[in-house]
């Protein structure tokens, strides 16, 4: 298993943890035992769970197991997996302490918007690095 | 990996950097307002992620891995419909929100969605067996079970 495939793999884990987490925060508040800002982690739930469990785990199992790209280069250009790695995760956990406090201070608002492109960049250079490695085997 | 699949994953990885611009120009507009029409794009991103992204690459592995009849993967026509059904309904669900009538738009695009995942399972319902050579042909159609014998 290579070693970007295991950081994703354990990341994913966590953010399935740390979902579940935010959920039971989520549901407490339905019930008035957290505070009324929880509420706005509703997305945070949703994307800790579809893109930093769901999608994580397939980056990572996919890189592994797809058919190789060429034999000197077999999973292609690992940088743009890290790449993807870094930018998913920097995203993710920006968007995690902005989306709340937006409003705040102008300063949330342009967190946010280094997040959708961090995450944006994450996404497009891991399907960058992908795309040529879905083919029929050679 | 199967000509099939090499269709179904190349859509599904198209669809998350689809899905991925439409929830990154969301996220900025929520950040510093900008353009409020990126709301529009909402009800498209969840449908590009959910259906296009997750659902498509898991139907174009299931459709590669999951056991075979010896050399056919079954009823290969019906997982062919799956494809082009999916495809069809989020291109009208991502246009319609654009387009009149919106509404009858997207009832449309929900047929397509869902009868796609109808034909992908009525695909898939016989390969959800034991990976050995099995004798019991009984659940299979004609064509199948003569596919079968010829393992
Ligand atoms: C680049 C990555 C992504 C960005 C920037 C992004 C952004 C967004 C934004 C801004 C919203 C609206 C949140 C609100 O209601 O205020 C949203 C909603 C949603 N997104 Fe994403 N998204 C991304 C990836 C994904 C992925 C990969 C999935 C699923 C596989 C997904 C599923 C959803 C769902 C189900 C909702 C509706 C629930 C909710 O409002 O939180 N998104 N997304």
């Amino acid at each position: 298993m290579p070693l970007v495939t295991r950081w994703f793999v354990r990341l994913s884990f966590l953010y399935l943890v740390a979902a579940l987490i935010v959920g039971i925060g989520l549901a407490a508040r339905h019930v008035g035992w957290t505070a009324s800002w929880v509420a706005r982690l509703s997305p945070t739930y949703f994307h800790f769970f579809m893109l930093g469990w769901v999608t994580q785990l397939i980056f990572g199992v996919a890189h592994w197991m797809f058919p190789n790209y060429a034999p000197d280069a077999p999973r292609g250009r690992e940088g743009l997996v890290w790449g993807a790695l870094v930018g998913v995760n920097g995203g993710l956990i920006l968007r995690a302490l902005a989306e709340p406090l937006v409003g705040r201070a102008a300063v949330w608002g342009w967190v946010l918007v280094l997040s959708a492109l961090l995450q944006w960049f994450g996404v497009v250079a891991f399907v960058w690095n992908t795309w040529p490695r879905v083919r029929p085997r050679r | 990996m199967p000509k099939l699949t090499v269709w179904y994953v190349k859509a599904s990885l198209a669809y998350l950097v689809l899905g991925a611009t439409f929830g990154a120009l969301i996220l900025s507009h929520k950040g510093v307002p900008w353009a409020p029409w990126t709301w529009r794009l909402f009800s498209s991103h969840m449908d590009v992620t959910l259906l296009g992204w997750v659902t498509l690459l898991i139907m174009g592995i299931a459709y590669w891995i999951l056991p075979r009849f010896g050399v056919r993967r079954g009823r290969e026509r019906w997982a062919w419909a799956a494809f082009l059904l999916m495809n069809g309904g989020l291109v009208l669900a991502i246009a319609a929100p654009w387009l009149p009538h919106t509404r009858v738009l997207f009832l449309l695009a929900r047929l397509g969605e869902a009868a796609s995942v109808g034909a992908f399972v009525f695909h898939a319902w016989p390969r959800v067996k034991p990976l050995m050579v099995s004798t019991d042909t009984s659940s299979l159609s004609g064509g199948q079970r003569k596919m079968g014998r010829n393992r």
